[in-house]
């Protein structure tokens, strides 16, 4: 059986998938720009893990959607150096499915977490196989229950990133470096996706990075878990459209390791 | 289940807008968590775990800010709340532990 996103249609992409939309969303056809099987995030653990004789450092920006960053890039130089393609978020797209859907290597149909009540992951990470020192950098709050414990940094009033940004600097010597960055997602549900404020929380995230790692080798990773979009002034993200559902996953290779 | 004894309870109405849902007005009942902790500094870290293990970790900065984050009791069930996030994605429900961490000790 197959079913249509109404959303994906309306724009001009359809993706087909098993079922009635729920479980699991296997793509078997995308018909839209890229002309291309879609990247999953349970495929990410996977690449990380075949690269894993390189220093890798994974820049998850929460809330970031493939449209979001498309529009901003013009203004956002070193997002820009990414070579990144569109990749497809968990159903449904919300942190916690995503989240374990990036760190175990598989969908919500066998990790079982899909809402944001269920927590626990109780499959191996990509903490638990990577051949060398991992550390999981976080925001104020655990996300997923994982063996490996993550850093917690509490935010400065409003601003969640500095606190977790300046961890990540202190942490750069590790050979897996993943750092989940939330500022720009609680700007786009406070003030919309297409806000002038999350625009701008874009570009100052994208200066930050830049200066923080001008000098860090190897590969550098940019990714996201889901996309947002607007509802009466405000963004939210959980729905099967094509806002919430495609997501950048970017490449930045630093030479001379 | 732990209990906190809440100074000076009172009443707070909020807009609470969960996931793919309408907003709405709630009432809870607590204080505010610093009038709880009572000696807290700018620099502290508060730990706060919840029964299910996890947790929120805030800094005394926030904490000390007016009207700001709240520790809120129904039926014995206690819960952070701060009160400037709308969508509750900052909520910890069913607090058990609250652990203060200051530099040098």
């Amino acid at each position: 059986m197959s079913a249509k996103g109404d959303g994906m249609e309306k724009s001009g992409w359809i993706i087909y998938h098993d079922g009635e939309i729920s479980d699991q969303i296997k793509e078997k056809e995308i018909i839209g720009d890229i002309g291309q099987k879609l990247l999953r995030l349970d495929e990410l653990k996977g690449m990380w893990l075949s690269y894993s004789e390189k220093k890798q450092l994974v820049l998850y920006i929460d809330g970031l959607g493939w449209h979001q960053l498309k529009e901003s890039l013009s203004q956002c130089p070193y997002f820009s150096s990414f070579n990144t393609t569109c990749a497809l978020s968990s159903w449904p797209p919300i942190t916690n499915t995503a989240l374990a859907s990036m760190l175990s290597g598989v969908d919500a149909s066998v990790h079982q977490i899909k809402s944001h009540a269920e927590r626990s992951l109780k499959l191996s990470t990509i903490f638990d196989e990577y051949p060398g020192r991992c550390v999981y950098i976080e925001g104020e709050r655990t996300i997923l229950h994982t063996q490996q414990s993550a850093l917690l940094n509490p935010r400065d009033e409003n601003d969640s990133d500095q606190a977790v940004l300046s961890c990540m600097q202190t942490n750069l010597d590790h050979d897996f470096i993943f750092v989940h960055i939330h500022g720009y997602d609680d700007v786009c549900h406070h003030y919309s996706p297409q806000s002038r404020q999350a625009i701008d929380k874009l570009i100052w995230l994208d200066g930050r990075l830049s200066q923080l790692l001008s000098d860090v080798k190897g590969m550098i990773w940019l990714i996201s878990d889901h996309g947002q979009h607007a509802n009466e002034n405000k963004g939210e993200h959980g729905s099967f459209c094509e806002a919430d559902m495609l997501v950048p996953i970017g490449l930045r290779v630093n030479e001379n390791e | 289940m732990s209990e906190f004894k809440l100074p000076e309870k009172q009443q707070y109405s909020l807009l609470k807008r969960a996931q793919g849902k309408a907003e709405r007005q709630i009432e809870v009942y607590g204080c505010e968590l610093n009038k709880y902790i009572g000696d807290l500094h700018e620099d502290d870290q508060i730990l706060c775990v919840g029964e299910d293990g996890m947790q929120l970790l805030l800094s005394g900065r926030e904490v000390l800010l007016p009207n700001h984050i709240l520790i809120c009791e129904t039926a014995g069930d206690y819960q952070i709340i701060p009160l400037k996030d709308h969508s509750s994605s900052r909520w910890l429900k069913h607090l058990v532990s609250i652990e203060i961490r200051r530099k040098g000790l």
